[in-house]
């Protein structure tokens, strides 16, 4: 007997499409890699984990760190993976995501980049040498991010980091005393930069290109243009430069503001300007002699007169 | 070749060969059970197979018993010369393999029993114990005589491992020789070897096509891949340098090296994928499983002269490699590709789930292996040839 298949065809006790079937096995032109691959597979799983448990065991210690890193590598990714799976195409408008939690996603994706960057530069003592770029690409990571998934917080986070690169970058360190040492230039930076921000903000609305942005950055742009403002007077030797400029700016806003009808950017230009009209009035008393007599008044004058004005007046900030 | 050579009876091997096949066909649910129970009808035969377990059992009893039945001839003739005892042992092994022949294989229909195994070894060691108990000056003389019994017990009870012992022994002769002839047939061993497989190979492959029938598979299946492999050991790098060594005295420090030291890393590179293309191309299997060995043979033989990590390290990084290939051809394979398939078609005499996750257990570090369906930790892949297990 040569054939098993054959005598069993020929006896009549199998089908002849079992027999095709069979034979088809018999001369090899269908050949299972079954259990070739379970093989590969046990066999590499086998030394994988074998070696990888030895390894553990050997450098827990200064492997800690590599680990950590790893994992959060390992997180990074399985968050991006989720956030490409949900996420829809850009676009100029406003874009929504079904996921219920899609944007706690993006902050902690972003948010564990920036922490094993971090973590990186810190380990392999990279601080001094990237202490520049670090908060640019945090910043542009930010705002890409911001961009391309359409979310607000990180547009914030963006802009905040954007802040820290330049205030770094601009102000000089110290490095003996550790201190930052703060020149006029920081204050010129933060005026700019409110400036800049406030304009994008505008062309944001202006262009189309994800108008619902421009709170956000007209908010800080506000804030930076104002602290930026008003720290100048308080620390440098051009106080006086600086009031004249806050209090120009924190008028006009109010006016624009009033007639926009955005009650918090009136309220942060009214502040402003108040400051700046104390501070520069006060300097004028003082060159007088007599002067301070007026001061016992001036805040309760002061204080009474805006808060009357704001209750006679919140109608008109009020939503149609 | 005539088939009455053969000590068993024929047509009840065949039967049974058809009995194990149509079982895992069975077992495969490639044939129903009523085509199952009619084919057990029509072929069935009165051979005594017992079980694995059972058959090492009864092998190591009856082979401690059977060669110390020598041992009250032994006492009886104490006072014989060395022709004497040569005489009595080539008497008793005769005798052994006769009461085996006669008695388990013709009246009690005993195949692959454990005690016909015993019988045979016993028998022939008692026979050439007796051959060669005057202790010939010439080396020579002692592979003649082993292979030329091996061959005979191969041939005629068709056991697999005198079949081996056969193929080892021709070579202890050619190797025997080369080394007598001395000098710069000594270089030539390698090749030689190479030469002896190889044409073990090519005859196998011929013989295969004259002598077609179902109970020499197996055997054939054993020759082509022992055949091969050798053939690369023969050739491999590691091999040939450490026997260099070792059975010619050749001092080797870690910067010089073996003559020809090119051709061999050649063989060692090249083969194992040789091996592996023809095998994919003409689509044998055979030629496949050689090839994937002799590649990790190759592998292991590279990194132990030219590897720079650490012995761990390669291990971690290799077995990932693994796990990487093996799942690239996992989903290479979703659908079938030029006839593989990545199902399996016909299940294994040996394939268990309870095996496979046992085995996984013990070595993956206590992981609970599920028993189901889809499990890839744990290898089910013995080779399947002949291991008849009726519980």
């Amino acid at each position: 007997m040569d054939n098993i298949n054959k005598t069993l065809f020929e006896q009549k006790h199998i089908s002849k499409q079992q027999f095709a079937f069979f034979e088809s096995i018999r001369k090899e032109e269908i050949i299972s890699l079954y259990y070739e691959l379970r093989i590969l597979l046990y066999i590499g799983i086998l030394l994988f984990t074998g070696g990888v448990s030895y390894l553990i065991y050997e450098n827990i210690g200064s492997l800690g760190h590599i680990l950590m890193m790893l994992l959060l590598s390992g997180l990074i990714f399985t968050g991006f993976y989720y956030i490409n799976k949900f996420a829809n195409p850009y676009a100029h408008n406003l874009v929504t995501v079904k996921l219920a939690y899609f944007d706690y996603l993006l902050i902690l994706v972003s948010l564990l980049i920036i922490g094993l960057f971090t973590y990186i530069q810190v380990y392999f003592e990279l601080v001094a040498a990237l202490a520049s770029w670090s908060s640019y690409l945090s910043a542009s990571l930010f705002f890409f991010m911001a961009y391309r998934y359409d979310n607000r917080a990180l547009l914030a986070m963006g802009i905040t980091a954007l802040a820290a690169a330049l205030g770094f970058t601009i102000s000089p360190i110290d490095w003996k005393a550790n201190t930052w040492v703060s020149t006029n230039y920081t204050h010129l930076i933060a005026i700019l930069l409110g400036v800049s921000l406030f304009v994008s903000g505008y062309l944001s609305e202006k262009e189309n290109i994800k108008p619902h942005f421009k709170f956000t950055y007209q908010n800080f742009g506000l804030i930076t243009f104002y602290l930026g403002c008003l720290s100048g007077i308080f620390y440098t030797d051009l106080d006086k430069t600086y009031a004249l400029l806050a209090l120009t700016s924190g008028v006009i806003m109010s006016i624009h503001t009033w007639k926009i009808k955005a009650f918090l950017f009136f309220l942060y230009s009214n502040i402003s300007a108040y400051i700046a009209f104390s501070y520069l009035f006060f300097e004028l008393i003082s060159n007088t002699s007599d002067g301070y007599i007026l001061l016992i008044y001036y805040f309760p004058c002061t204080c009474i007169g805006y808060i009357v004005f704001l209750v006679k007046k919140k109608s008109h900030f009020a939503h149609e | 070749m005539n088939k009455s050579y053969i000590a068993y009876d024929i047509k009840a091997l065949e039967n049974k060969k058809i009995l194990s096949k149509s079982q895992s066909l069975y077992k495969s649910k490639l044939i129903s059970e009523k085509q199952w129970e009619d084919i057990r009808e029509a072929f069935s035969t009165n051979l005594y197979s017992p079980s694995v377990f059972m058959r090492v059992l009864l092998f190591i009893l009856s082979y401690l018993g059977f060669s110390t039945a020598a041992v009250p001839f032994g006492f009886i003739f104490m006072d014989l010369d060395n022709f004497g005892f040569q005489i009595l042992f080539t008497i008793i092994g005769v005798l052994l393999l006769f009461l085996t022949e006669k008695i388990l294989i013709k009246d009690k229909h005993h195949y692959l029993s454990g005690i016909t195994e015993a019988g045979l070894f016993s028998g022939f060691s008692f026979i050439a114990l007796g051959l060669l108990f005057n202790e010939p000056e010439n080396i020579l003389v002692y592979p003649i005589v082993l292979f030329v019994l091996s061959a005979l017990a191969s041939i005629r009870y068709l056991n697999r491992v005198t079949l081996l012992l056969a193929i080892a022994f021709l070579g202890w002769i050619i190797f025997q020789i080369l080394i007598d002839i001395g000098g710069y047939a000594k270089a030539l061993i390698p090749c030689a070897f190479m030469l002896y497989f190889g044409t073990i190979y090519l005859g196998a492959i011929k013989f295969e096509k004259k002598l077609v029938s179902i109970i020499f598979e197996d055997f054939f299946i054993i020759l082509k891949s022992i055949a091969l492999t050798c053939f690369y050991i023969a050739g491999n790098y590691f091999v040939v340098r450490e026997l260099s060594i070792e059975l010619m005295g050749v001092e080797l420090t870690e910067a010089e090296d073996i003559p020809f030291s090119y051709l061999f890393y050649a063989f060692t590179i090249l083969i194992p994928l040789c091996f592996l293309y023809w095998g994919i191309k003409k689509k044998t299997i055979l030629l496949i499983r050689v090839g994937l060995i002799t590649i990790a043979l190759s592998i292991i033989t590279l990194l132990y002269y030219f590897n720079t990590l650490t012995p761990v390290v390669t291990i971690t990084l290799i077995g990932a490699m693994l796990i990487t290939t093996a799942l690239l051809l996992f989903n290479y394979l979703k659908n079938p590709r030029y006839g593989f398939t990545r199902e399996n078609i016909i299940l294994k005499q040996s394939h268990s789930k309870d095996l496979t996750a046992f085995i996984a257990s013990q070595t993956l570090g206590g992981h609970n292996t599920p028993t189901e369906t889809e499990s890839y930790f744990g290898g089910g892949g013995f080779g399947g040839g002949g291991a008849n297990s009726n519980w």
